[in-house]
């Protein structure tokens, strides 16, 4: 790894991994506890029809994924908040929409599409140095607003009923935190493309969520673990010659069957030794 | 002024009427226990009153306001099993939630809150829990806890939905008498299937099938069993004390 530094696009893939970690811990907590998995995918999933709009229009495919991202994930959130029923088939509905938009607009553009499978797959071996300034901006983004609303976002994921009694206004802190899952969504396109996204946004949190007792921990922790799969991902990657973005996510799985074995034995070790 | 005032109140989900020409008035002060079926509208008069769910027809105010205004005056505990017990939170946290209303947007709790929350714990003698992760406590001790948030909050009325559902029956006995004692300073408003409640801890009784009984008295009278409420036999059958049933309540106004 210590050679394979010498290279920029190494130094700037280990720099994405960790740049997109902090968001991961943080959002990611907010998608499990949440339990909006699912529409973090479908987030995900749509953001597609945006990079092939920037492709048939001639614009940075990342910014019609941004703008596309964001649309799909307030209508996500309007669907998932106003309809009384089968909120996940419209969901999964979106989820499809976006992705065909995407794939058929790139058949009608002319030219040269060779870098079409990185937005799917991930191409953290090709992020440029600007794409880490917003990866910054962005973390900057997210760090400042949750610590400012964090007493309002805890109440939101633990108790929504009582915080809208409490007149938190639920809906619109709702919708500030699906942005920031789209967003965030769409800077780890980069990393492990659209497809694995939901993996490395909710596996480190999960875990985190195990072993502790308090969210901001949780975020911390889950942060922690974010830069551990990418990098040694990465670091497996270069050493065994294999696509990146898989590999951080085979590591991330690995690491959750692992948590999940760890958890039960402690469990297993407190049931059996009676509490003083 | 009254604490509730309802009148005329119908509320419907999808056109099917739950609740119908509901009149509820709460004086401070009072202890109200209210029964009914499952399906009777319980649930749909506590949203309409907290402003979750707008009546369909029909006037309710909160001190004088309407829900969504009068409601920071309220402390709210709901059921306690509806938590997800893998949440990352420790009940001091949780009990701080209920200063969300006096802490505006974007600024944090201060010593002032804190002092609060100790306060609330103590008076449902939880204190001594304020570390423990929320997901850990026993039925009792959460339901205790939520009592504690809305406490937090320095309401003057408490409205508990179902509190003790989960609960076992020294952990119920405690949390009666607790809410008898806040009763001395707070008005209540207590939804239960727990015949214990009704007939040794709340002051008056209603019943509530779509249509609300309540005279404000103590006794279940024909009227409530007229409506389909199973209760006043399981009442007799446990032997429990007469006043709970009128000797001749086929007679009784409302005054």
């Amino acid at each position: 790894m210590i050679e394979a530094l010498q290279y920029e696009f190494m130094r700037n893939a280990l720099a994405a991994g960790l740049l997109v970690s902090i968001a991961c811990g943080i959002i990611g907590t907010f998608v499990v506890l949440n339990r909006i998995v699912f529409i973090s995918g479908g987030i995900a999933h749509a953001a597609y029809g945006g990079v092939g709009l920037g492709y048939f229009f001639g614009f940075s495919p990342v910014l019609g994924a941004a703008g596309f991202g964001l649309v799909a994930a307030l209508g996500m959130g309007l669907v998932q908040r106003h309809t009384r029923q089968r909120a996940d088939t419209l969901i999964g509905v979106l989820w499809a929409f976006g992705m065909a938009v995407g794939i058929i607009l790139i058949d009608l553009s002319p030219g040269y599409k060779a870098d079409l499978l990185s937005y799917l797959f991930g191409s953290i071996l090709a992020v440029p140095t600007s794409d880490l300034w917003l990866m910054v901006i962005l973390n900057l983004v997210i760090v400042t607003l949750v610590s400012m609303l964090y007493k309002e976002l805890l109440a939101l994921s633990f108790d929504e009923t009582y915080a809208t009694v409490a007149n938190v206004p639920v809906g619109a802190l709702s919708f500030v935190l699906i942005a920031l899952i789209a967003l965030t969504v769409v800077m780890m396109m980069r990393v492990v493309g659209l497809i694995m996204v939901i993996a490395l946004l909710s596996i480190p949190a999960a875990i985190a969520g195990q072993f502790v007792r308090d969210m901001r921990a949780m975020m911390i922790l889950a942060s922690g673990f974010g830069m551990l799969f990418t990098t040694s991902g990465l670091w497996l990657s270069y050493r065994l010659n294999l696509t990146s973005g898989s590999t951080i996510i085979l590591v991330s799985t690995l690491a959750f069957a692992l948590s999940l074995l760890i958890r039960a034995l402690i469990r297993r070790s407190a049931t059996q030794r009676p509490q003083l | 002024m009254p604490v509730v005032d309802v009148r005329g109140l119908w509320a419907s989900y999808e056109r099917e009427p739950v609740l119908e020409d509901v009149q509820l008035t709460i004086r401070p002060g009072d202890f109200i226990g209210l029964i009914g079926p499952n399906g009777g509208g319980k649930s749909t008069l506590l949203k309409v009153l907290l402003g979750l769910m707008p009546p369909t027809r029909g006037e309710v105010r909160l001190f004088g306001e309407p829900p969504a205004q009068g409601r920071r005056l309220v402390g709210y505990v709901p059921q306690a099993f509806a938590f997800d017990r893998a949440f990352p939170i420790r009940v001091r946290e949780v009990v701080r939630m209920g200063r969300l209303s006096r802490r505006g947007l974007g600024r944090r709790y201060n010593a002032a809150d804190d002092a609060a929350v100790r306060v609330a714990l103590e008076q449902v003698d939880a204190w001594h829990l304020r570390d423990r992760p929320f997901g850990d406590l026993s039925g009792g001790q959460r339901q205790r806890a939520l009592v504690a948030r809305a406490l937090a909050a320095e309401p003057q009325l408490l409205i508990l939905d179902e509190p003790t559902a989960s609960v076992d029956p020294q952990g119920r006995a405690d949390l009666y008498t607790i809410l008898r004692e806040l009763n001395i300073h707070l008005t209540i408003l207590l939804v239960t299937h727990d015949m214990l409640a009704i007939s040794s801890y709340v002051k008056t009784v209603g019943c509530l099938n779509r249509r609300l009984i309540y005279h404000g008295t103590q006794e279940v009278t024909a009227e409530m069993i007229d409506l389909g409420y199973p209760c006043p036999v399981e009442l007799i059958a446990h032997g429990l004390p007469h006043r709970v049933l009128a000797t001749h309540p086929t007679h009784r106004e409302e005054t």
